[in-house]
């Protein structure tokens, strides 16, 4: 496990104060959203925000897709690890 | 959807010419319909000596003759019912470029829904007096359809799709002679059918013999535009309302934004093309028609202002028929405001803004602001207020799938002011990211506080509204939380003819602790509700909910509504 996905892991866990999961109940490839760890819209505002808040990405509101990024634990590590500002 | 088609060639004394069609139609090896429409005994016999020589010619016998409009339907008819799925009308005369017929088979087959029409490109043989008559057509068939994107309506040369052609033909009465093909077009233009436009070259044979009487025909195309310019402001808002049926009280955002859709396009059109002040007697005739036609809308309303007698005990308007109506043109007008504030905010010059200062404070703190409006009064004169005080930096945030129509309008009308819009299908965490990424530069959001949205899994917050609990989306709130920025509540309420801008600091911090959040949303809600309220006794007619607040049924799938 690389420390980058590890780190996001307890992000997401703090974040949306997921007090009965632990990181290694989080799969790299589980889908964050709908099914898989069930995150609903209002997770996603917060941890949209503390992502940004943490990493200091910018996104490209016209560039691709965005919401793949955030399918699972390991597409999101990807994509910080080529935004990533600090 | 299957492509099986066939020709269809109407006949009337032109057997000569007839042959000469046949014989070069027989090269796209298609079942032809050859209709005889009542000719006389030595051209029938003729006609049926060609449909005995081929065998993929069946022949149609009109017992008298009815005019060509009447020949083509009985064949689209025949045609139909001998199990064809599309009618390539080609008229016997041989006027038309018969090259072409390749193309226009293959635009069907590549887009089978669709008709594919033919606008003529002519050489010099043809008559002055046809050449005219067809200018004034053209301005006419504009008008019945305010649009210029049919091409031409008077060459017959087209590829009907039958099922959705005989099943106008069922509906209404065509006419029997030449105006038909006009008439038809314009009907299947309401009816929503895509159009597929080629160019055909005619040649009016020097020979040739025309049925065109000139007075009569002239006289029955006039008749024609009369009745379909009467018909056309029931029909054309048909079709810019999609004929779409409803069902009671579904999700806001399931209900096509009917204002959006339908006034906005239309009062777009009226301001860019006639001007401002012009569209305003429309407003009235506009609203009658959605006041008619929204029961639901028009319920919703009405529950709106009985809580509000009940909430005022006896204070604000009475809840009946006419003020009701009120609510719906108070919408129709702001409507039309709201298109002069995208369009030239400038032309807004009754503002009234006691609360400048807050706005101020808002874009300049550094801090970045999140601004909650709702669907009461006019949010869009923040456009005007913005441009009238030199505020940039405020962006809001649209529902995408709901607004989609409205930002078509305004982007074509002004690409400018639609930059600064945030598309929302779905909120995600990159929406979240974009709005954060707005605040970190001390620029402001604005948001609306009154919708729910259903990908929060109806997530809602309860709180009281005007005496009964209602419910109350959660984003904004925890929005304003993870923003880390103040909050304000923006309103611009209509006013003494201009408008007048509601402000308040709603907080400067919102936090939401996730032990007591349950709690914190709550009392949230109920002070943006309390804060609507207000609004509500202060305005009673600009309520613009025009669905059941207070009892929002989530839609059930659009198949099961049909069932």
């Amino acid at each position: 496990m690389t420390p980058l996905r590890q780190e996001l892991k307890s992000l997401i866990i703090s974040t949306l104060g997921l007090e009965a999961v632990t990181p290694e109940d989080i799969t790299d490839d589980a889908p964050l959203f709908a099914e898989g760890l069930g995150l609903d819209s209002i997770d996603a505002i917060e941890l949209g925000v503390a992502i940004r808040k943490r990493y200091g990405i910018s996104i490209d509101s016209e560039g691709g897709d965005p919401r793949r990024h955030f399918a699972s634990v390991s597409s999101l590590a990807d994509f910080i690890a080529a935004h990533r500002t600090l | 959807m299957l492509f099986n088609p066939c020709f269809i060639v109407p006949a009337y004394n032109h057997s000569r010419a007839a042959g000469g069609t046949l014989a070069k139609l027989a090269a796209y090896g298609l079942p032809v319909v050859l209709i005889d429409d009542g000719s006389d005994a030595e051209n029938a016999g003729l006609l049926r000596e060609l449909a005995a020589a081929n065998p993929l010619v069946r022949l149609l016998v009109l017992p008298a003759n009815v005019g060509k409009g009447g020949a083509v339907m009985a064949g689209l008819r025949s045609a139909f019912e001998a199990g064809f799925t599309h009618g390539m009308q080609v008229d016997a005369d041989g006027q038309h470029d018969l090259t072409v017929l390749a193309e226009f088979l293959a635009a069907g087959r590549g887009e089978p829904e669709a008709m594919v029409c033919g606008y003529p490109v002519y050489d010099e043989s043809i008559p002055m007096g046809r050449k005219l008559g067809r200018h004034l057509t053209h301005f006419w068939v504009w008008v019945e359809t305010w649009s210029f994107s049919i091409k031409d309506s008077m060459c017959g040369f087209r590829l009907y799709p039958l099922g959705e052609t005989c099943a106008l033909l069922d509906e209404c009465a065509l006419p029997m002679r030449m105006n038909f093909d006009i008439e038809i077009l314009v009907r299947l233009y309401w009816h929503r059918l895509p159009m597929i436009w080629r160019p055909v070259r005619v040649t009016y044979p020097a020979d040739g013999r025309s049925h065109f009487k000139p007075f009569l025909d002239n006289v029955l195309i006039s008749w024609m535009h009369t009745r379909l310019v009467c018909a056309m402001p029931w029909n054309l808002s048909r079709r810019w309302l999609g004929r779409a049926g409803g069902h009671p009280n579904p999700h806001w955002s399931k209900v096509k934004e009917r204002g959006s859709r339908w006034g906005l396009a239309f009062t777009a059109w009226v301001h860019r093309y006639l001007g401002r002040w012009l569209a305003l007697p429309l407003v009235p005739l506009i609203v009658t028609y959605f006041f008619l036609t929204g029961r639901t809308a028009r319920q919703a309303t009405r529950g709106y202002l009985e809580r509000l007698f009940r909430f005022t005990n006896g204070q604000s308007p009475r809840p009946n028929i006419w003020n009701t109506y009120r609510v719906f043109l108070a919408f129709g007008f702001s409507a039309h405001d709201k298109l002069t504030a995208w369009l030239d905010p400038r032309l807004i010059t009754r503002l009234d803004f006691p609360g400048i200062d807050l706005m101020r404070e808002a874009r300049e703190s550094g801090r970045g602001a999140l601004i909650i409006g709702g669907h009461l009064g006019n949010l869009e004169m923040m456009r005007a207020v913005a441009a009238r005080y030199g505020f940039k930096g405020f962006h809001a945030v649209v529902h995408f799938a709901h607004a989609a129509k409205f930002t078509g309008v305004i982007k074509d009308a002004a690409p400018d002011s639609a930059q600064d819009l945030i598309h929302v299908s779905n909120f995600g965490p990159e929406t979240a990211m974009r709005l954060r990424e707005i605040i970190d530069r001390g620029e402001c959001v604005v948001i609306v506080g009154d919708r729910t949205s259903v990908s929060e899994n109806g997530q809602t917050v309860t709180a009281d509204f005007l005496g009964e609990s209602a419910q109350f989306p959660r984003g904004p709130f925890i929005l304003a939380a993870a923003l880390e920025c103040p909050v304000y509540l923006f309103f611009c309420m209509r006013h003494e003819g201009g408008y007048k801008v509601m402000a308040e600091k709603f907080a400067d911090r919102v936090l939401l602790p996730r032990a007591r959040r349950t709690e914190e949303l709550a009392a949230l809600a109920r002070r943006y509700a309390q804060c609507l309220e207000q609004l509500c006794i202060a305005h009673p007619l600009q309520w613009f909910n025009f669905f059941d607040f207070w009892n929002p049924r989530h839609a059930p799938a659009p198949n099961e509504a049909r069932k």
